[in-house]
């Protein structure tokens, strides 16, 4: 079976490196940023199947980088986590990503890898 | 002056809503780092039981850095109680500086969303003055969320704490963009009734780019001083 190729992105360095790597021992090609600069910078050399981005970046949202994502990579796929600080958090991740591609942190490994393997088959 | 105390209120409340949601969400990073790295054990655990050497340095690593997110949660909810009970302080005394560096901590993911840095340049001496601390707790806060509006290229605000015989004054410097035009709407509506409260001024110095807010040493309106003081 083809490798999933994930891209990680989120200011907090010490969750993205482990959740990279708890996916990599499920089987998943992972890499992760911390920042949007780097995760566009990224895209220009690389290419993933899906992004799972934080809702709440430094400088801009993860929804306003999802664009600028997909302008770069129009195939691949996005999937939102935040710490829900608000509803308008939460209003704005539903109304365009859709409710099954929001995950709330604490992150649960089994949803996030059954969104992922749902959203490439 | 219970017309200007509810009128802060209300304010005061949208301002203790907008910190306790940062603060939420800071906590829900630290659990979520601690969730990952909890997950990442009992992956290990699990390929051990299947076999696989367990690295006991890669354990002793994950343990560590579980402690280091218990820490950093400790110190978010020591701020989050300490910035709870300054609404409970109608009255009491702060150190300038360090009241400062207070604000600047519970307040940290806010500016680094904005990707600014704040900064306490401190004199020597401890500047004692009697406050209202929740007041001005919330007026700094607005002075840096215009500060942050107006910041230089290299991203870099600084409080600079300075006594005075009558008080304290605190410079908020690292403007690029202080016109008159852009000091326009400062103090607004909501900074007049905290300077009021505070019995303090505000000036801006455009040839410095930067803003003087002056604190009296002690408040001499004492119709707000209560007596609640909880500590716990």
């Amino acid at each position: 079976m083809k490798t999933i190729h994930v891209l990680l992105v989120d200011d907090e360095e010490d969750l993205v490196v482990t959740l990279a790597e708890r996916l990599e021992l499920r089987g998943f090609h992972s890499e992760w940023v911390t920042t949007c600069e780097a995760a566009l910078e990224m895209l220009k050399h690389k290419r993933f199947d899906v992004a799972v981005l934080d809702i709440k970046l430094p400088r801009m949202s993860g929804l306003a980088l999802k664009r600028k994502m997909e302008a770069l990579a129009p195939d691949m796929k996005f999937i939102f986590m935040t710490g829900h600080g608000s509803e308008k958090d939460f209003e704005e991740g539903t109304a365009e990503a859709g409710v099954p591609n929001y995950l709330l942190k604490p992150i649960d490994i089994k949803l996030l890898v059954n969104r992922i393997v749902e959203m490439v088959s | 002056m219970d017309a200007l105390l509810n009128r802060a209120s209300v304010e005061g409340l949208r301002f203790f809503g907008r910190m306790s949601a940062s603060i939420s969400h800071e906590l829900k990073n630290t659990l979520s780092i601690m969730n990952e790295n909890a997950g990442l054990l009992e992956d290990l655990a699990l390929l051990a039981e299947q076999g696989k050497t367990l690295d006991a340095s890669r354990v002793k690593d994950l343990g560590s850095a579980i402690k280091r997110q218990i820490r950093r949660t400790d110190h978010i909810i020591r701020n989050m109680n300490r910035f709870s009970h300054t609404v409970d302080q109608p009255l009491a005394e702060v150190e300038v500086a360090e009241f400062l560096e207070f604000i600047l901590d519970v307040s940290r993911r806010l500016t680094a969303a904005q990707v600014v840095t704040v900064t306490v340049h401190a004199e020597g001496q401890p500047l004692m003055i009697v406050t209202r601390p929740f007041f001005l707790h919330s007026l700094v806060w607005l002075l840096l969320e215009f500060g942050m509006e107006q910041v230089g290229k290299s991203g870099t605000l600084i409080l600079k704490p300075r006594k005075e015989a009558s008080g304290a004054w605190i410079r908020l410097a690292g403007f690029e963009r202080l016109t008159p035009e852009a000091g326009r709407n400062l103090p607004g509506k909501q900074d007049e009734t905290l300077l009021t409260l505070l019995e303090a001024q505000l000036e801006m110095d455009f040839e410095q780019q930067a803003l003087d807010l002056f604190l009296p040493k002690k408040i001499h309106d004492a119709s707000l001083r209560g007596s609640a003081s909880a500590t716990s």
